[in-house]
This record gives C-alpha cells, sequence and structure tokens, in this order.
C-alpha cells in the first residue's frame, strides 16, 4: 500500500468567519455558563461549540484531565459532605477551580490547531468559564443539601 | 384490500418514530415521580396515606386530561389539510379509498397520546393501594381520558376537514379545546352551572371528566358520568362521519380554499427586504387578535363575578386574567415562528432569498422582525393589562402587601418575556427541522413550556426520596420555588441559545432540508474510558 493510500484526506478549509464567530459565540455563552445553576444549560451548549469549532479547525481535544479532576473533585466534594464539612466543599472547588484553569491555559498554548483561528483565545475563556460556572453550581447544589439537611 | 390501509401506514411510521417511545417513556417518568414524591410525603406524616392517594389521583387525572386534550388536537388539526396543500388527497381518491378511511386512519396517529396515558396508567392506579381512591373513580377516570382524547382527535380531523392552512386549523381545534374545557374550570372553582352551561358540559368529554375527578358528595355541578360519556362519544363519532363526508367533497382546491392574496408590496427602500416580504404575504390578524384577548379577559372577569358577586375583585382574578392572557400569546408566538420559514420554504419563496445576496442572519432577522409586527399591538395590550391588573392589586392589598403581589407580576412578565423571545427561536428552528406544522409546534410548546414542570416534578421525587419526605414541608417552599425558577431559566435559555446556534451555523442546510451531520454526544465517562484504554493498550 503506497503512503499517499494511508494518509488521512485533508480536511476541507473552514469558513473563517463563521469559526470566529462561534467562537464568539462559544465565549458568551460560557459567560453566562458561568452563573451557578441558571447558566447549566449554556455550558452545554459552550462545551458543545468548543467540540465543533475544534472538529473544524482540526484542533485535537483533550478533556481527559477536565474529566478526571472534576470527577477527583466530586468525590472530595462528596466526602466533605458527608464529613460534615461544608468548607472543605468551598476548599475543593477553588482548588479544582485553579487546576482545571491552570490545565486549560496549557492546552490553550501548546494545542495548536490545523487551521488558524484569530478568535481561538475567546472560545476558551468561554470554556473556562463553563467550567468556572459548572464547578459553582456542583458547590451550590451540595452546600443547599448540605443546609436543608441541617435544617431537619 | 387491507381493512384500513391508511391506519396501517399511519401506525407503521409511529412505530418507527423514536419519539413515540421517548414520550412514553418521559411520560411514565413525570407519573412516577409525582406518585414518589407524594408517597414519601405521606410516609413522614406531612400528609395522610388516603390524603396523599387522593392528591396523587387529581394532579395525575388532570395532567391528563390536559395532555390528552392538547395532543389530540394537535396531532390530528393538520393532517387532512396537509394532505390537501401538498396535493396528495386528490391522489388518495384515485385509489379505493373512500372518506371514512382516511379519517379513521388518520385516528391512528393518536397512537403515541393512548401509549402515553397507558404508560402513566399504572402510576394512577398505584393511588387504590394508599387509598381515599376506589377502583371505581379510577376505572371511570381512566374511561374519561380515552374519550377525551376520541373526542378531540374527532373534533381536529373536521377542523382539518374544512381547512387549508395549517397554523388556522391548529388554531381553531386549540380554541375548541378551550371552549369544551373552560366549563369545566369554572365549575371546578366553584361556578354553579346552570341549565345551559350545564347541557354544554354535558355534552363533550369534559363532562364526564369532572363526574369522575370530584366525588358524589361534593357540591361541584356535574352532568352524571355515564351519559355525558355516551353523548360525548357519540359526538365524536358524528365529528368523524361529517369530516368523511366533507373531506370528499372538499378535497379540490376551491375557491375559499387558496392561501389569501398577497397585499402589494411596501414602499421602495424598506429598510429589510426579507421582512418586507414576509410581511407581504402574513395574516392581518393582530387585531382580531387584541379582541380575542379582551374578551378572554371579559370572561374570565366574568366568570369570577358570577362565582362570587362580592369577593370576585380579588387576586385570583386578576392572576386568572394575568396568567391566560400570557398563554394565549406564548401560543401565538410559537405557532407564528413556526410557520414563518416553512410556509416560505414550501413556496419556494425561500430558495429565491437564498439565491440573493442576503445572508441567513438578514432572512432570520426579517421574520423575527415581522412576527414581532404581527404580534406588537397584541403584547402592548397585554402589557397594559399586566399594568391595569398590578394597580388594581396594590388598590386591593393595600400599600406594603401590594409590594408582594408587585414582585409576583413582575416576575411573571419577564418570564413571559423570556419565553416569547425562547419560543420565537425555538418555533423558527423547529419549523425548518420538523416535518409538519403540528410536530414543530408541538416540540416547541413542550420544550419551553412544559419541560420546567417536568423537571419540578423529578426534583420534587429527588428532594423527597433523598431526605425521606421530611423536607417536603411549608419550610422548604423557598427552596422547591428557587429550583422551579432555575428549571424555568435553564430550559429558556438552552433552548434559546442551541436555536440561534443552529440557526445562525447551519441555515443554508435547514432551509434545504438536509439536517447537519449531529455530533456524537461526548460524555465524560467516554473520554475517560477511551483514554484508559489508550494508556493500557
Amino acid at each position: 500500500m503506497s503512503a499517499a493510500a494511508i494518509e488521512p484526506a485533508p480536511l476541507p478549509p473552514p469558513d473563517r468567519v463563521r469559526v470566529i464567530n462561534r467562537s464568539v459565540r462559544c465565549f458568551i455563552f460560557g459567560l453566562v455558563g458561568a452563573i451557578p445553576c441558571f447558566g447549566m444549560g449554556m455550558v452545554w451548549l459552550a462545551f458543545k461549540l468548543y467540540r465543533d469549532i475544534a472538529a473544524e479547525t482540526g484542533e485535537k481535544v483533550v478533556l481527559f484531565p477536565l474529566h478526571l479532576t472534576s470527577l477527583a473533585g466530586l468525590s472530595v466534594g462528596a466526602s466533605c459532605f458527608i464529613s460534615d464539612l461544608p468548607d472543605g466543599i468551598l476548599a475543593d472547588a477553588l482548588v479544582l477551580l485553579g487546576l482545571q484553569l491552570l490545565f486549560l491555559r496549557r492546552q490553550y498554548l501548546k494545542n495548536a490547531p490545523a487551521e488558524w483561528n484569530p478568535a481561538r483565545h475567546l472560545m476558551y475563556w468561554g470554556v473556562g468559564l463553563a467550567n468556572v460556572g459548572l464547578l459553582l453550581t456542583a458547590a451550590v447544589v451540595l452546600l443547599v443539601i448540605y443546609a436543608v439537611n441541617q435544617m431537619r | 384490500m387491507t381493512f384500513l390501509p391508511i391506519a396501517v401506514r399511519e401506525l407503521q411510521v409511529s412505530a418507527r418514530r423514536p419519539m413515540t417511545y421517548y414520550w412514553r417513556c418521559l411520560c411514565a417518568l413525570n407519573a412516577a415521580c409525582v406518585t414518589l414524591a407524594c408517597l414519601v410525603a405521606g410516609f413522614a406524616g406531612t400528609l395522610t396515606a388516603a390524603s396523599a392517594g387522593e392528591l396523587t389521583f387529581r394532579i395525575l387525572s388532570v395532567a391528563g386530561y390536559g395532555v390528552a386534550a392538547v395532543a389530540a388536537a394537535l396531532m390530528t388539526a393538520d393532517c387532512v389539510s396537509q394532505e390537501r396543500r401538498e396535493g396528495t388527497l386528490g391522489l388518495l381518491f384515485l385509489t379505493d379509498l373512500r372518506g371514512y378511511d382516511i379519517i379513521v386512519g388518520k385516528l391512528a396517529r393518536l397512537s403515541a397520546p393512548i401509549y402515553c396515558l397507558a404508560a402513566a396508567f399504572p402510576a394512577l392506579g398505584f393511588t387504590l393501594l394508599l387509598g381515599g381512591v376506589s377502583l371505581v373513580d379510577f376505572a371511570g377516570i381512566a374511561l374519561a381520558l380515552l374519550n377525551t382524547l376520541f373526542f378531540y382527535a374527532a373534533l381536529g380531523l373536521l377542523v382539518s376537514a374544512r381547512s387549508w392552512n395549517g397554523g388556522s386549523a391548529m388554531s381553531a381545534a386549540m380554541l375548541g379545546v378551550l371552549a369544551g374545557s373552560a366549563p369545566m374550570v369554572a365549575a371546578l372553582a366553584g361556578l354553579y352551572l346552570p341549565g345551559a352551561g350545564l347541557a354544554f358540559l354535558f355534552l363533550t368529554p369534559a363532562g364526564a371528566f369532572l363526574s369522575a375527578l370530584e366525588p358524589a358528595s361534593s357540591a361541584v355541578s356535574r352532568p352524571d358520568f355515564f351519559w355525558s360519556l355516551a353523548a360525548s362519544h357519540a359526538l365524536g363519532w358524528l365529528f368523524i362521519a361529517a369530516a368523511s363526508r366533507i373531506v370528499v367533497h372538499s378535497f379540490p382546491d376551491g375557491e375559499d380554499q387558496r392561501p389569501p392574496a398577497a397585499r402589494p408590496l411596501p414602499r421602495a427602500g424598506a429598510p429589510d427586504p426579507a421582512a418586507a416580504l414576509y410581511s407581504r404575504n402574513a395574516p392581518r390578524q393582530s387585531w382580531r387578535l387584541v379582541l380575542l384577548l379582551a374578551g378572554l379577559a371579559a370572561m374570565i372577569a366574568l366568570t369570577s363575578a358570577c362565582i362570587s358577586s362580592s369577593q370576585w375583585f380579588d387576586i385570583p382574578t386578576f392572576l386568572g386574567i394575568m396568567v391566560g392572557l400570557h398563554l394565549i400569546l406564548k401560543y401565538c408566538a410559537a405557532n407564528s415562528a413556526c410557520r414563518a420559514l416553512p410556509s416560505r420554504r414550501q413556496s419556494g419563496e425561500l430558495e429565491i432569498l437564498l439565491t440573493t445576496p442576503l445572508d441567513g442572519d438578514a432572512i432570520i432577522g426579517g421574520s423575527i422582525t415581522a412576527i414581532k409586527r404581527q404580534l406588537l399591538r397584541p403584547f402592548l395590550f397585554v402589557l397594559a393589562m399586566d399594568g391595569l391588573l398590578l394597580i388594581c392589586g396594590w388598590c386591593k392589598l393595600g400599600p406594603w402587601e401590594g409590594f408582594l403581589w408587585a414582585a409576583a407580576v413582575f416576575f411573571e412578565v419577564a418570564w413571559f418575556i423570556g419565553n416569547l423571545y425562547s419560543l420565537t427561536w425555538l418555533g423558527l428552528l423547529m419549523g425548518l427541522k420538523s416535518s409538519s406544522h403540528a410536530k414543530a409546534l408541538g416540540s416547541t410548546l413542550f420544550d419551553i413550556l412544559l419541560l420546567p414542570w417536568s423537571a419540578l416534578a423529578l426534583a420534587a421525587a429527588f428532594v423527597g426520596v433523598s431526605t425521606m419526605g421530611r423536607s417536603l414541608i411549608p419550610d422548604m417552599t423557598f427552596v422547591i420555588v428557587a429550583e422551579f425558577v432555575v428549571a424555568l431559566v435553564v430550559c429558556n435559555l438552552v433552548f434559546a441559545g442551541w436555536a440561534v446556534s443552529e440557526l445562525r451555523d447551519h441555515f443554508r442546510l435547514l432551509a434545504a432540508h438536509h439536517l447537519p451531520p449531529s455530533q456524537p454526544l461526548a460524555w465524560p465517562w467516554k473520554s475517560i474510558l477511551k483514554q484508559w484504554r489508550s494508556r493500557a493498550g
């Protein structure tokens, strides 16, 4: 088999205006998604847009560390909840937030897309803000359940 | 020849549609959640077992009536008129089919709502074990709900057989549902129905439903259950017979069935060509809608005055008027949005617009501007009524207690405006995505208006189970209300955002009826497992 046969087909050139528009929209969705609880739907839309834009520009999507840290953070938060430590939930959320933002920054700097996207930083800001919203929502929900249990 | 071939085809189509199964699961889930929430409240001592059973029974029955009536009207109101618009009705009559073959065959569309009701019946039957509900009550409600489904489907088919325009047929069928259910609501609110009112109730499925819902000892005026059931069922068959006759005699496009003549183009240099083109063909209905809204407000006030002549000028009346007006206008916004683009696509105007320098954003913007212009007068009327009701409520409650009323009014108006925005965007998207106007309208109304209630039922069950029912107490009202508000905002934001995103990104594909390729949903655990496997491998 020749080398040309096993090479993947080149991606069609993306519509750059559309990519920029979608990146700006991803930022707006992320901004709204940063509102705890109320922005939950926007978080999903921001992540969906991030994946779509990445597929269009040929950028590799690596969300494994993000999900893994979220899972670990949720476990720690639940443990704090069971152990009656509301401060622990907040501290866990803050540590998790720092870790995930560091990871996103690293990915922004090292994971260059095949096609240039002038609004790429906005897309990452959107995903970061959406992630903040997700963490804050989880923390708020845990704290509300804790407060409800205290009321009993 | 196969017996009722259209029915067989409709059932096959319905069986292959994934939504048939999703709707069924959703109905069963909602019914189970409501039952579970009441059940744990009963176990925790917040309610007695019998009152928990009775409360669950009433909630599920009323919700079932609403779903059955609206689903039956929505699913049948545009089925024959759609065939007529597409020119396939005449082709059906070239075969051996008769009028009743088509009409009774279209009744098979009711399979999905029947499955939904059947999925909810076990939860309803569970109330028998809790007490407070007898087997006769359960059987009566089950019969009344199935009769409601049949009656409003027959009414929808009759309307559809007479109509050419899908939107008008849908509105007429929904008006029929409203008119048929209004006496029941008034009777439940405590209105004593005189002879004529009781006779009207007797002929609608609402009469039998009311008789089955209310115990014999209650003071609510209602007709006899079996006679009302038989009369409304017979009337339903009469509608079917009339529709079968009409459809045979009116399948060619007569003079009166053509779409209304287009208005002259606006003056040259109009700022928005897409809006101008849309407005040219849009029906002139804003004043009619204002009159309808005013009539509805007057009717609610009159009913309240009949129930209690001394206490009608009170908050429940104001709230009824406000919510009624808002619901009607929301329905109109969704209806206009759902047919704005598909009707243009069907007539070929959208294709012509796409060959001009106008891009997708301009066409969408034009359509939205046209909908805004169409609904501006009714919207201003509703806002004026809200202001009037706010002042009336404040005068009634006094300066300090009036603040709470004012806050509630502002919240309702904000929710109303947010819903109008979301319904418009989602309606435009669903209109392009769905194969018929009824499906688009049903999905839009369900996603924006009904889904938050499902979320509330789910949350109530979750909170009830997690706290073993001890949290379902008045102290927790704030948390439950906050939860509901969050569900409302999330539903509005997510569907509006999704619709904006899809329309802006894939407008040309949607307009050409080529649905954009959907990315598989990225569940977090999938990426974790994938990474795990790649490292292990």
